[in-house]
């Protein structure tokens, strides 16, 4: 908790910096939590809108109804509009590049070594 | 000698000097597409125009020859215009396909052009289209990207010796070809590949398998044939994409056999990669312990081992595995003649190539006895032909070993022409007489135990009788002979397949009566004798272990690590040190260095890595024997299939075939 704590203080990669914390405090206004626990907040003439992630701080995990909501796409929050779910619709994820979970085609990543041909004592 | 002056730098150069050569020498890079070290030169790209004083037109370098007073500027305006023109020529019928081109990132044309190479062309009209041509199963043609600079014509015809490449048509029209749609007829025929400057010929196993940057190379040893041939191995992961000549003054220039080239793909099929072990009559897969203990039980019951290595094999592994069974079964029953071989061990140069291979050039007579060398060591061939096209020297044969690319005078097929050669009623002898530097080769088809002492000896008796001795030379076949016999990997007393046990490291040519026999065999590729054994341990390729192989001159060259043994598959030497261990007879070594100082510590003959044994032959002792009415009797070759390595590439089962379709003529079925 405590590390926490201090993980606010001096960094900017763990959810909210303390500015953050004070103007959320002070004049914002929780509007709705997604899937993944970000909560999104306005303040009061929604001049500002802004989220405060849960966990690291990275644009990319912002799910496609709220990322319509923060960049003003759309006036009202998600959970006022109604979306059509088709079942080739996939969960949404953060971008992976850089980390470990990121695509590779299936060519360049198998292991050449398997490449040769085994010799069968039966053949 | 005349003195020349290159860019204000005024050099002497040798009698015969081209102008190119003396701006080499000057070292200004002068581009070229058509002029080739080692080829005649043709002077038909002209690329390499350079401005001469006193002369209103810029000239070709290459072709000019080089005299006293000249004045060269290789890099005026009017040198990078007129080769900004040429290079506009040539681009003018040269498709723009470097993105789909084999040959892209090691084109000349490509990095010529970064020089010399125009923003965009000012040719309005269509490309000229050219029909690809079939040159066999090795090269890939692609004649829109022909520049016609001649290179491959002038190999074929001066270094293969097989006029099976020319140009029809002329100017525009030009085109290289075959004639007859046929295969190119030569075992060195791959090398116009390299020599092509663009991506008119490619090669074929290896097309659009990888980028050059993409490669690692290696530079290593060659070991289909026992020349030693060296190369340059480029894989890509573990693969073995492809293998390129390394120039080599002492061997093999810059040429290199087909099956050097492309016996490479054998790598990648028929791998041992887990050891076996045989219950019931059949080979089950099992751990390294459960055979390592298989054999250790068996090696317990009798003493009565043998070990006999194959032709790929390299020192380090006859070395270990001879050491192994002496500490074993205190016998040294370890051998490397897998066919009736005689052997005169006395003296190394009754059995090495005394003479170096780069001295075959100032040879004035050659005689083949039972040799075939285009098919047993093709780079010895080539020497031979190239000292035949430069000298004229007669090439004299006792057997007729079918064409050599040179002419043959045939002075018989019967051994005893030989004794005639020595009492001097053969009319030989008056060339030999003649000659000061007499070449004889030995071929292993004579080498078996019914003419091998008499050829040998008599041989000897002639090369002496004319103060000759360093001619006499054998030619062996595989790389691991001379190592072998070298290491004193031989037993002459006994049959080592008589033993109770055996060894075999690879050894795939010899036919095994397995009845009542405990049979262990260590190799990379399965064969007849892989299904025989009760004990199979997977070894690695000469492309996956460092390792001294020893070629026919008795030069000890060093291979080096380009890929990893697959699957479970270990270094030869190291299977041979764990096995010690689980023996209790530890070997005395365990790094790869400590066990080569042991080689050099126990055999002196070894020179130094790269260097040639001194062996001086005047010392050789000289038996007489009696005349030998025999006639030579070639052993069959079958030149793509000669190891296991081969037998196993595909690229050489078709090298084969086409071969095969291009002796049949018209009527046959």
């Amino acid at each position: 908790m405590l590390i926490n704590f201090f993980k606010s203080i001096f960094t900017w990669w763990n959810t909210q910096t303390v500015g953050t914390f004070l103007f959320t405090l002070f004049s914002g206004k929780l509007v709705g939590v997604d899937q993944f626990g970000n909560r999104y907040h306005q303040n009061k003439d929604d001049s500002k809108r802004w989220v405060i992630y849960n966990g690291d701080v990275d644009s990319s995990r912002i799910p496609p109804e709220w990322h319509l909501w923060i960049h003003k796409t759309s006036l009202s929050t998600p959970d006022k509009i109604k979306f059509e779910n088709h079942d080739w619709m996939k969960e949404h994820h953060p971008n992976y590049t850089g980390s470990k979970l990121a695509y590779s085609p299936s060519k360049s990543k198998k292991e050449k070594k398997d490449s040769y041909k085994k010799w069968q004592p039966e053949s | 000698m005349p003195k020349v002056k290159v860019d204000g730098v005024e050099i002497e150069v040798e009698n015969g000097t081209t102008v190119l050569q003396a701006c080499e020498i000057a070292g200004k890079e002068i581009p070229r597409f058509c002029y080739h070290e080692r080829l005649s030169i043709a002077g038909n790209c002209r690329m390499c125009l350079v401005e001469m004083e006193r002369s209103p037109k810029p000239v070709a370098s290459c072709a000019m020859p080089a005299a006293e007073g000249q004045v060269i500027f290789t890099n005026t305006e009017m040198v990078k215009k007129a080769r900004e023109g040429v290079m506009e020529f040539l681009l003018i019928n040269h498709p723009l396909d470097c993105p789909i081109c084999d040959q892209g990132g090691e084109c000349d044309l490509q990095d010529q052009s970064v020089n010399y190479g125009g923003r965009s062309s000012r040719y309005e009209l269509n490309k000229r289209s050219v029909k690809e041509k079939y040159m066999g199963p090795l090269i890939k043609t692609q004649m829109n990207r022909c520049i016609h600079c001649t290179r491959c014509i002038r190999f074929a015809e001066e270094i293969a010796g097989v006029p099976d490449l020319g140009a029809i048509n002329r100017g525009e029209n030009m085109e290289i070809t075959t004639f007859l749609e046929k295969t190119v007829d030569s075992e060195l025929s791959a090398n116009v590949i390299d020599l092509c400057p663009v991506g008119a010929l490619t090669s074929k196993p290896y097309a659009f398998e990888a980028r050059p940057w993409e490669l690692t190379k290696t530079e290593t040893i060659d070991v289909m044939d026992a020349v030693g041939s060296n190369i340059r191995v480029d894989t890509k992961g573990w693969d073995v994409k492809r293998i390129l000549p390394r120039i080599n003054e002492d061997i093999n220039e810059e040429w290199i056999s087909d099956k050097t080239r492309y016996a490479c793909d054998g790598l990648s099929s028929n791998r041992i990669d887990q050891p076996y072990i045989k219950k019931e009559g059949k080979l089950i897969p099992c751990s390294w312990e459960e055979a390592f203990l298989k054999i250790s039980e068996e090696f317990k019951k009798t003493a009565n081992i043998g070990g006999l290595v194959g032709d790929l094999v390299d020192l380090e592994t006859i070395f270990s595995l001879k050491n192994l069974l002496s500490s074993v079964s205190g016998s040294e029953s370890v051998d490397f003649r897998q066919k009736d071989f005689y052997i005169d061990p006395s003296h190394p140069s009754n059995y090495l190539f005394n003479t170096p291979i780069a001295e075959i050039d100032d040879a004035d007579l050659f005689l083949l006895v039972g040799a075939n060398p285009r098919l047993e060591a093709t780079m010895i061939n080539s020497r031979i032909r190239k000292n035949f096209v430069s000298k004229k020297t007669e090439v004299f044969s006792i057997g007729n070993p079918g064409d050599q690319t040179y002419k043959i005078n045939l002075l018989g097929d019967n051994l005893s022409i030989l004794k005639d050669i020595e009492a001097e009623t053969n009319s030989f002898a008056d060339k030999i007489k003649k000659s000061k530097r007499p070449i004889f080769i030995i071929g292993e088809s004579v080498l078996n135990s019914k003419q091998g002492k008499f050829v040998l000896e008599t041989s000897k008796n002639i090369l002496k009788k004319y103060n000759a001795l360093s001619g006499l030379n054998t030619l062996h076949r595989n790389a691991s002979s001379v190592g072998a016999l070298m290491l004193g990997a031989y037993n002459t007393n006994q049959d080592v397949l008589k033993n109770e046990i055996l060894y075999l490291i690879g050894a795939d040519e010899v036919e095994i009566d397995n009845k009542n026999k405990f049979i262990i065999y260590q190799g990379s590729h399965g064969s007849k004798n892989t299904k025989i054994a009760d004990v199979v341990l997977p070894g690695a390729a000469y492309t996956e272990k460092d390792s001294l192989y020893v070629n026919l001159e008795g030069r000890v060259q060093a291979a080096y690590k380009a890929s990893f043994p697959p699957g479970d598959a270990k270094e030869d030497w190291k299977i041979l040190r764990a096995l010690s261990d689980v023996l209790k007879k530890p070997l005395k070594f365990n790094t790869i260095e400590q066990l080569r100082s042991k080689i050099f510590e126990s055999f002196s003959i070894f020179p130094e890595i790269n260097q040639l044994p001194k062996v001086k032959t005047e010392n050789l002792s000289i038996a007489s024997v009696d005349t030998l009415d025999s006639k030579v009797q070639f052993t069959s070759i079958d030149y793509y299939q000669t190891n296991e390595i081969a037998r196993s590439s595909k690229t050489m089962m078709e090298c084969k075939t086409a071969r095969e379709q291009l002796a049949k003529t018209g009527t046959d079925d």
